[in-house]
């Protein structure tokens, strides 16, 4: 292969992984999307947050228990399921029948709020009296972290003449174990039909006698749970600082959910997957042919961007079948 | 198995809906609910089921209060209900669409499936098949099937003739005598009122949310201003 | 949507409120008048504020009597900001550059019109992502910094009285575009689209209009912003505080109501100002700011006012019976 095959090729299969990534990190929302049309625009800080749980556990747990940060993860989902499960009850719960846009004010305010926390903690002081709640949680105060006592992120591996990053490996590696898994959930168990049964007809469902308020809080913490997972691998990939999520993550994320389908899981995982080939193909492009046009770094996100809404406009249902709802 | 509805008021959206409205359906009756469309047939079949909150009356099932319950206890207390226009869950295989009627932690869900089979045979053939794929009769039967399959006492119907057939609704009205017969007492909501004044015990005639007439169904039949009203033959 | 039936036709409480809001409008005219001059610097605090209500204004157009869920207003602001700023570069004056910022704005809005065909949540997750591609596109095309030229800095009497005017005439713009035939289009499709478009109501259009017109609105605080703020740059597409902030005020006021939008701006200013001020040099601000804004969509999801409406037509019904009651007695 000449050398700038290989770039290409180089470039191509990092594109593959990072948008198993991006499947990953979007196949939470698109199960709560698809369950109860509930836009949770904290989506992106809960990946966030659990990515500084991880860095906190590299840099508090790791050296005193020499547990390995990535197993942190796990961790990751269960503590933002239990997140999830508190902002479903104490936020969406009474006024998710309102309409999307009380629910939607409602989740803003929590990333604003856990974006806030994340750089700031939860610390109050009365004269000499001082609380801490929550300690900060970014050690960086703001430029950027990654999790210490790990080797993950500095490694890659050969295969060939391409060069694979490690992190990126693991993210794709979780998210074609983990996607496929959700959609044999949805699709086999009782609950997992009970879950589409509920998104497709609400009052049908509750006719036929299933709790649907139990589903509604079961896939708004299953979906968070995996933000959770997301967020703790996405800690090893990327340098990551609290406004991580708005800027860069949720459109991408909204992005995905859609080009899939709402509520689809393997359409997820498509779409994850084509989004993270588009923007390393466009960097390909940008590369070799727009480079004499000075055109901006990040063409790859508008290229994406672009596809997203044409293909919005052609396909509004995603480029997908097999949807949760009607 | 009793139900008993007294004195039931309740509201859909702003609209006052139900005014004072008692009904009852003891062990083994089929009773009708007939009347105009917007006579609020519906609305007391969903203020039932706890869909709507009555503003005020008693609502109790087997002797238990149940208008604070929440519509899924109500229907796991042995209540099936087919709403109007079957709703079935269209990505859903017909044999995912019954076994959504069923209890989770139920032993003998095999043994519903198997009646509900024994009563539909088609369904049985087409069990793979996507709910959204099915004719208007196989869906509603799917439908009751979904109903029967928690062992309800009382089936609640709503508008079974609702985009069927003439010939079709008197088939799938034959399969409720059947039912009937099993011993599952049925309360009928129905617009098609001279079918309905056929086939059952005991019917309420409603109008603008009021209960305006009830007895025997075969009195009804012959009554002159049910006849002018809803039977459309004046003589 | 569930509110429009509120006051968006002129009736007696419309006059009313319309007549306050004339009232108050006249008051700041006449407010710097009687501040001592050396107290003038402070007037420059209202142009923020100047900006969110019409912010505010722009929104409950779009998204109270037109019924689109645009999750991103930062672009139109944004837009109006860069657009305008690049023509005082080029050497533009003050007063076209901010028109040029708007109609640049309201160019965007006809561009966005083949996206109504979306249904309202997939509308809004488009709007949403819009902001971030046109960030890269404003970079390659027009710049990324934008600074307002020295000579085109105005003193704090003149910024006050340019912010005024912008205000006042979005709020009776839209006020005057209501009580049109546009508006009575616009209350027929919020009430009930497919009855209206049976009827033979030119859906397409009259959304079109709401969000041309909301569009221009919304870049033209954009572009005051900028002559407020100095200096901006492109990450400002990022920033989602300028699209869901006005969404807050909106709903706090309530959402396709004449008073809704000016009402949350108010209530938003005063909050925002004192928690400023009481907080300064921390950062706790953000965080009630944060904590405010759930509280609010979680209680009071339908607004402020018509919340407190229902309360006092609640409240006088009772009266109302009792005094049956008393008088069969």
């Amino acid at each position: 292969m000449s050398a700038s095959a290989i770039t290409v090729a180089q470039l191509l299969i990092g594109g593959i992984l990072q948008g198993g990534f991006f499947a990953l990190a979007s196949v939470g929302l698109s199960l709560i999307f698809g369950v109860q049309r509930i836009l949770n625009v904290a989506h992106g800080a809960f990946i966030v947050l659990a990515s500084f749980i991880t860095i906190q556990f590299s840099i508090l747990i790791t050296p005193v228990f020499h547990i390995d940060p990535l197993y942190s993860a796990a961790l990751d989902f269960v503590l933002m399921a239990l997140v999830g499960a508190a902002s479903y009850f104490l936020l969406i719960y009474k006024v998710e029948s309102t309409g999307f846009e009380a629910p939607l004010l409602a989740t803003f305010g929590l990333s604003v709020f856990l974006e806030y926390v994340i750089a700031n903690g939860l610390r109050f002081s009365f004269s000499s009296f001082h609380l801490t709640l929550i300690p900060v949680l970014d050690p960086s105060s703001g430029i950027g972290a990654q999790p210490q006592n790990q080797v993950y992120s500095s490694t890659s591996l050969l295969v060939g003449p391409i060069l694979l990053q490690e992190p990126q490996l693991i993210a794709f590696i979780v998210a074609i174990a983990v996607i496929p898994l959700m959609h044999l959930f949805l699709t086999r168990t009782y609950y997992g039909k009970a879950i589409r049964a509920t998104a497709q007809d609400w009052e049908a469902a509750e006719f036929s006698g299933i709790d649907v308020r139990m589903m509604r809080v079961l896939s708004f913490t299953l979906g968070s749970g995996l933000a959770g997972l997301a967020g703790g691998i996405f800690a090893f990939t990327n340098s990551v600082t609290p406004t991580t999520a708005d800027t860069s993550l949720l459109p991408i994320i909204l992005a995905v959910i859609i080009l899939g389908g709402v509520g689809s899981m393997i359409g997820t995982l498509m779409a994850g997957l084509i989004v993270g080939l588009i923007m390393s193909g466009s960097d390909v492009v940008a590369y070799y042919v727009l480079t004499q046009f000075h055109f901006p770094t990040d063409f790859g996100l508008v290229l994406t961007f672009i596809i997203f809404l044409i293909a919005l406009m052609i396909k509004p249902t995603g480029l997908f079948g097999h949807r949760l709802q009607k | 198995m009793s139900l008993e509805v007294a004195n039931v008021s309740a509201s859909y959206g702003a609209v006052r809906a139900l005014w004072d409205v008692s009904i009852s359906v003891s062990q083994g009756q089929f009773v009708c609910l007939v009347g105009a469309n917007g006579a609020g047939k519906s609305t007391l079949l969903k203020t039932i089921v706890g869909m709507i909150p009555p503003r005020s009356g008693t609502i109790r099932f087997n002797g238990r209060g149940i208008s604070n319950l929440r519509t899924h206890s109500i229907i796991r207390m042995g209540i099936g209900f087919v709403p109007e226009g079957r709703r079935l869950f269209p990505t859903l295989s017909v044999e995912e669409n019954l076994r959504m009627g069923a209890p989770r932690a139920i032993n003998n869900l095999e043994d519903s499936l198997k009646k509900v089979y024994t009563l539909f045979p088609v369904l049985e053939e087409k069990r793979k098949q996507k709910a959204i794929a099915l004719s208007g009769g196989e869906q509603q039967m799917v439908a009751i099937g979904r109903a029967l399959m928690g062992s309800p006492r009382l089936l609640i119907l709503d508008e079974l003739s609702f985009g069927l057939a003439p010939i079709i609704f008197d088939r799938v009205l034959s399969t409720i005598l059947q039912i009937k017969q099993a011993g599952v007492s049925v309360l009928m909501a129905e617009q098609n009122a001279e079918r309905a004044l056929e086939v059952s015990d005991y019917s309420y005639v409603m109008e603008n949310g009021r209960v305006v007439k009830h007895g025997r169904s075969t009195d009804l039949i012959d009554d002159p201003l049910v006849k002018e009203a809803y039977l459309g033959m004046d003589e | 949507m569930m509110a429009l039936n509120f006051s968006v036709l002129p009736g007696k409480r419309g006059t009313i409120s319309s007549t306050i809001v004339l009232f108050g409008l006249l008051c700041a005219a006449v407010f710097p008048l009687v501040l001592r001059q050396t107290n003038q610097t402070s007037l420059l605090l209202f142009s923020i504020y100047f900006v969110w209500l019409t912010l505010a204004q722009s929104w409950n157009l779009m998204g109270g009597y037109a019924g689109l869920l645009n999750l991103g207003l930062v672009s139109f602001f944004a837009l109006g900001a860069t657009v305008s700023g690049a023509s005082m570069h080029a050497g533009l004056s003050l007063a076209p550059s901010i028109l040029l910022g708007g109609l640049a704005g309201a160019l965007f809005a006809v561009a966005l019109i083949p996206t109504f065909r979306l249904r309202s949540d997939y509308f809004a997750i488009a709007t949403l992502v819009i902001p971030v591609l046109m960030k890269p596109l404003v970079e390659f095309f027009i710049g990324t910094d934008f600074l307002v030229p020295s000579a085109d800095i105005t003193s704090a009497i003149d910024q006050y009285y340019i912010g005024l005017v912008i205000t006042g005439f979005s709020i009776f713009g839209i006020y005057l575009l209501m009580r049109s035939k546009v508006g009575y289009a616009l209350k027929a499709i919020g009430e009930d689209e497919l009855a209206s478009s049976s009827l033979g109501v030119n859906i397409l259009l009259f959304k079109s209009i709401a969000l041309v017109v909301g569009g221009f609105v919304a870049s033209i605080a954009g572009s005051y912003f900028l002559e407020y703020i100095g200096s901006i740059n492109s990450t400002i597409f990022l920033n989602l505080t300028y699209s869901l902030f006005p969404i807050f005020m909106v709903i706090i006021g309530g959402i396709g109501t004449f008073e809704g939008p000016i009402l949350g701006a108010l209530i938003f200013s005063v909050v925002n100002y004192s928690t400023e001020n009481y907080f300064s040099g921390s950062t706790y601000d953000v965080l009630l700011f944060s904590v405010v804004i759930m509280i609010v969509a979680v209680l009071i999801p339908r607004g402020i006012a018509p919340s407190a409406l229902a309360l006092t037509k609640r409240i006088t019904s009772r009266h109302s019976t009792k005094a049956v009651i008393s008088q069969t007695a």
